[in-house]
């Protein structure tokens, strides 16, 4: 096993590091990485971008947002969090366990006086409070094993940046909230990231038995990371454009009444669209509405598009910065 | 070809299955070459009895280029084990462009596991360099032994973890 060194906080190149080392790059060995990002969500593989994020909360406080190989559900990424990631040869993986790599990371805090726990599910948590999520990909026989670990996140932010879920509508925060927890209040008060990555990195090495290596990228390794960064994971139809089909739903009043719309997006592109509500025409709404079929569900697009459209024509009182504001 | 067309490895309350008249690539998919040429490709029983139930299958996009060997597309699933969900890569057994995706897939990813070797296939390429690969791919008879082996390991490990024998 070898850590390979890195101390990229760019989510791009991080998470392009992850599926370069599973797949292209020439080193036999199994891989730990330790790695954190600057403010980022990092949406599971299979999610609506849009659908998971509080969208205008994201642009504001300039938090990137990148797409993942692994399943699951969307989290946020700070400094205060460390991301480990274990990529094994495995040949089978009918009951590749998740607990497997929990334990060592459990084991490393019984060190340091935290009692933790697998939930049996895919959490880390101490005292029934989640610290870590995990998630995994396999193709062929490679096994990519990836985690998360609260340190001093800002869960403020986490609860924010992050859409509500419909059902917690009414106290979204506090839901999030309560389920989670940092790890640092747990430990002495001199703990701090860094030093909890290099124990955790002697930790790890310790439990699997195995010298502890350390390996540095080279400047074609990270060369390599770059072009998958240009090619896929900074791009727009990566981390926006691949999405599964889903509905966009909205209702605001304004000045000249009240206006619900209901777009159906799909490989990012608005495939219908819809207004009703209590409003006046001058013009038949449905030719705002075939304006914006087909167009790429991208703000700056749309904005450019409707800055050229009197949306007032189509709903009385109603300007296109109004229109822009909620549709997304 | 034997009555029920298929042949069988029976274990405890599961049943693997192998379609006689498909072809098998080495990363758990099969092979039926149709009529017009095209090339039919599906996941085998084994990959979907121990990946689990399929909540979400995501396939590279009809007109899109596949290597043999290269990532088709992937499957999340729900792992049988545990409730932890996983996405597992699926490989293509022939080098081409992808004709057709199964789209009812995306309604119903399930049917993947309910009928994998029918209607739970998952698209057809139009082969580039078909002669040559046919020859990698293996045939029931061969395959079977070989899933027969694999099924064994995983029963091993469930054995040497001493937690309940589960697939999907």
């Amino acid at each position: 096993m070898i850590n390979i060194i890195n101390n990229s906080n760019n989510p791009y190149f991080n998470l392009a590091l992850e599926e370069y080392l599973m797949k292209y790059a020439d080193l036999n060995d199994e891989k730990l990485i330790l790695w954190q990002n600057a403010p980022t969500i990092v949406i599971g593989k299979n999610q609506n971008a849009l659908e998971e994020i509080n969208y205008p909360y994201v642009k504001e406080n300039r938090i990137q947002v990148v797409r993942r190989l692994t399943g699951g559900g969307a989290v946020y990424h700070d400094l205060g969090n460390l991301n480990f990631s274990f990529i094994l040869n495995r040949d089978i993986f009918a009951n590749t366990d998740f607990s497997v790599f929990a334990e060592p990371i459990i084991y490393c805090l019984s060190t340091l006086g935290v009692k933790a726990g697998f939930n049996g599910r895919n959490d880390i948590t101490v005292e029934q409070k989640k610290f870590s999520g995990n998630a995994q990909y396999f193709f062929k026989n490679t096994l990519l094993h990836h985690g998360t670990i609260l340190f001093d996140s800002d869960l403020s932010v986490l609860g924010m940046a992050l859409k509500p879920k419909k059902k917690y509508v009414s106290k979204a925060v506090k839901s999030v909230q309560s389920l989670v927890t940092n790890l640092k209040p747990y430990l002495s008060g001199d703990m701090n990231i860094q030093t909890l990555r290099q124990l955790l990195a002697r930790s790890i090495f310790a439990y699997h038995n195995r010298p502890y290596r350390e390996y540095q990228l080279t400047e074609k390794d990270i060369n390599e990371v770059n072009k998958l960064v240009a090619a896929k994971y900074s791009t727009w139809e990566w981390n926006f454009g691949k999405s599964p089909a889903f509905e966009y739903q909205k209702e605001l009043t304004f000045a000249g009444g009240s206006l619900k719309l209901n777009f159906n997006i799909r490989h990012g592109f608005i495939s219908k669209c819809k207004f009703s509500g209590d409003f006046f025409e001058h013009q038949p709404v449905q030719e705002l509405e075939d304006i914006l079929t087909g167009q790429q569900y991208v703000e700056t697009n749309l904005q450019s598009l409707l800055k050229k459209v009197d949306v007032s024509q189509y709903i009385s009182g109603l300007t296109s910065e109004e229109l822009i504001k909620c549709l997304f | 070809m034997s009555e029920k067309g298929y042949m069988e490895f029976v274990c405890d309350k599961f049943v693997f299955r192998v379609r006689e008249d498909y072809l098998y690539h080495q990363e758990e998919c099969w092979v039926k070459q149709e009529e017009d040429g095209l090339i039919t490709v599906g996941i085998t029983d084994y990959l979907q009895m121990t990946g689990g139930m399929v909540m979400v299958a995501e396939i590279n996009e009809a007109g899109s280029e596949v290597e043999e060997g290269g990532e088709l597309g992937t499957l999340e699933a729900k792992k049988p084990t545990k409730k932890a969900k996983t996405i597992v890569g699926l490989t293509s057994p022939v080098s081409g462009v992808i004709k057709e995706v199964n789209e009812n897939m995306e309604e119903d990813p399930v049917q993947i596991n309910r009928d994998p070797y029918g209607e739970g296939w998952v698209c057809k390429i139009e082969p580039t360099n078909w002669i040559e690969e046919k020859q990698i791919l293996m045939d029931a008879k061969t395959y079977f032994p070989q899933m027969e082996k694999n099924v064994k390991m995983v029963i091993e490990k469930f054995k040497e973890a001493g937690t309940e024998i589960k697939f999907y």
